[in-house]
């Protein structure tokens, strides 16, 4: 079983967290039963979801999971805020940026911002994505309604079990984080198993 | 044993209707119930007056339920220049026995008047108010666990998930408000195997049941308060106390009918 190799790309879902609160999420749960590299990232926007893709070495892994984020959190080089520990590469999203006063960036996204064009934009990632993993079996994953930016053909939708199974880990109780690793190790074998 | 039940909350607690604590004491017809209900109140009061209660009675059993954490409360020294600089401020200051008094708890709900509102425009930060409520929980538990207390805890809604200004316009959109480097801190601390996260208005929600009033905003009709205990409350009671009246449904359908009069 150990020898399939998955690759994991995407944001806070999907991250690494045993590092920073010292306990474990489906990720790392995911990874005692497969060869799992995990490139995921904290408040990630869908464009450095799509670099994580093209920088990996997709011939090195037999199926590939991406956690898809929402449509309004924007690419920034550097956060003003989060420079460091689990969010020091996450991009801005307004609720983040009015809560902590960011007052240049809330300006933009008070009078500036167009979702028109940030929903179009994600969509055309999302698909950028899909046509990059053509060649490798992939499951598409969101967990807050209308963050999957276009149709694919393996998906699963948590929207529906995080409401019910919400918690810190990975944004998920451990009841829930273990629903949610059943149903993704259920997925890899209907794939690739 | 006999036990002290305490029974801790803000406002969905203590409705005029027949609530979820009103029905853990009809259910196990808890003798001398004490009542740490306040309307009002946030994280901060609500428990820390809920271990002020356990050492002011033998043998306590703790069941409280927490709410959101955009309410926070203020210890004042003097209630009575509070409330002149405040002008028009109906909240009390309560101490940590629950009782009215110059120097305590000013406790506002989600209306943030005067001094609080220039507070919350200027210096209030949501990361902190939900590590404040993390804080709390963690002191609490450890409060009861070294003291042998049986501690139930509940949320009334997805208190670590949605926010009472939003609740308040029927807005149950999941964020989440503890994945920031100050909450982290607690977050491997606690115990969350029997805290249901989405709370009250939550399992409403996900049950389609009633939880929303124009006029009163997110607090649940009795029905709704009877279905969430029956699922998330009774059956971890029941180990501790005999059931004696096992049908409650008629006295919730009873009450069901002032959420509607209101």
């Amino acid at each position: 079983m150990k020898s399939l190799r998955i690759l994991i790309a995407g944001d806070s879902f999907a991250a690494k967290v045993q590092e920073y609160i010292q306990t474990v999420g489906w990720p790392e749960l995911l990874a005692e039963s497969f060869d799992v590299v995990n490139l995921a990232q904290a408040g990630c926007s869908e464009y450095r979801i799509w670099q994580q893709l093209v920088t990996a070495d997709l011939s090195k892994f037999d199926c590939v999971l991406v956690s898809h984020t929402s449509p309004y959190r924007v690419a920034i080089r550097q956060h003003p805020v989060h420079k460091t520990g689990f969010h020091q590469n996450c991009d801005a999203i307004y609720e983040d940026i009015k809560s902590h006063r960011v007052d240049t960036l809330i300006d933009f996204f008070e009078n500036y911002f167009d979702m028109n064009y940030a929903q179009d934009i994600h969509r055309l990632i999302g698909q950028e994505i899909a046509q990059h993993l053509t060649s490798i079996p992939s499951i598409h994953m969101c967990h807050v309604e209308k963050n999957l930016p276009c149709n694919y053909e393996h998906m699963l939708d948590f929207s529906d079990i995080w409401k019910k199974y919400p918690g810190p880990v990975n944004h998920y109780s451990a009841d829930g984080n273990q629903t949610v690793l059943e149903k993704v190790h259920e997925k890899i074998q209907q794939l690739v198993g | 044993m006999k036990y002290s039940v305490v029974f801790s909350g803000a406002s969905i607690t203590n409705s005029p209707w027949y609530t979820w604590k009103d029905f853990v004491i009809e259910r196990y017809h808890i003798r001398n119930p004490v009542e740490n209900a306040h309307r009002g109140v946030g994280n901060e009061f609500i428990i820390n007056s809920t271990i002020q209660k356990c050492q002011e009675h033998a043998n306590p059993f703790v069941v409280a339920m927490l709410t959101s954490i955009d309410k926070w409360d203020w210890y004042v020294q003097d209630s009575t220049e509070c409330m002149r600089i405040n002008a028009h401020e109906k909240h009390p200051v309560r101490n940590l026995q629950g009782s009215i008094s110059i120097g305590g708890f000013w406790s506002t709900g989600s209306w943030f008047p005067g001094a609080k509102e220039h507070y919350k425009k200027h210096y209030y930060s949501q990361d902190y108010f939900a590590f404040k409520t993390l804080q709390n929980i963690f002191c609490l538990q450890q409060f009861c666990k070294s003291k042998n207390i049986p501690c139930v805890i509940l949320f009334d809604s997805p208190v670590l998930n949605c926010l009472e200004q939003d609740i308040n316009n029927q807005d149950l959109t999941y964020k989440s408000l503890t994945d920031n480097e100050l909450c982290r801190s607690y977050t491997g601390q606690i115990d969350w195997s029997g805290i249901y996260q989405p709370g009250l208005i939550g399992y409403c929600d996900s049950n389609d049941l009633e939880w929303f009033h124009s006029e009163i905003k997110g607090h649940p009709p009795s029905l709704s308060h009877l279905a969430f205990a029956e699922q998330h409350l009774f059956p971890v009671l029941d180990s501790y106390f005999s059931v004696k009246t096992l049908d409650l449904r008629p006295i919730a359908q009873k009450f069901q009918n002032m959420f509607y009069d209101i």
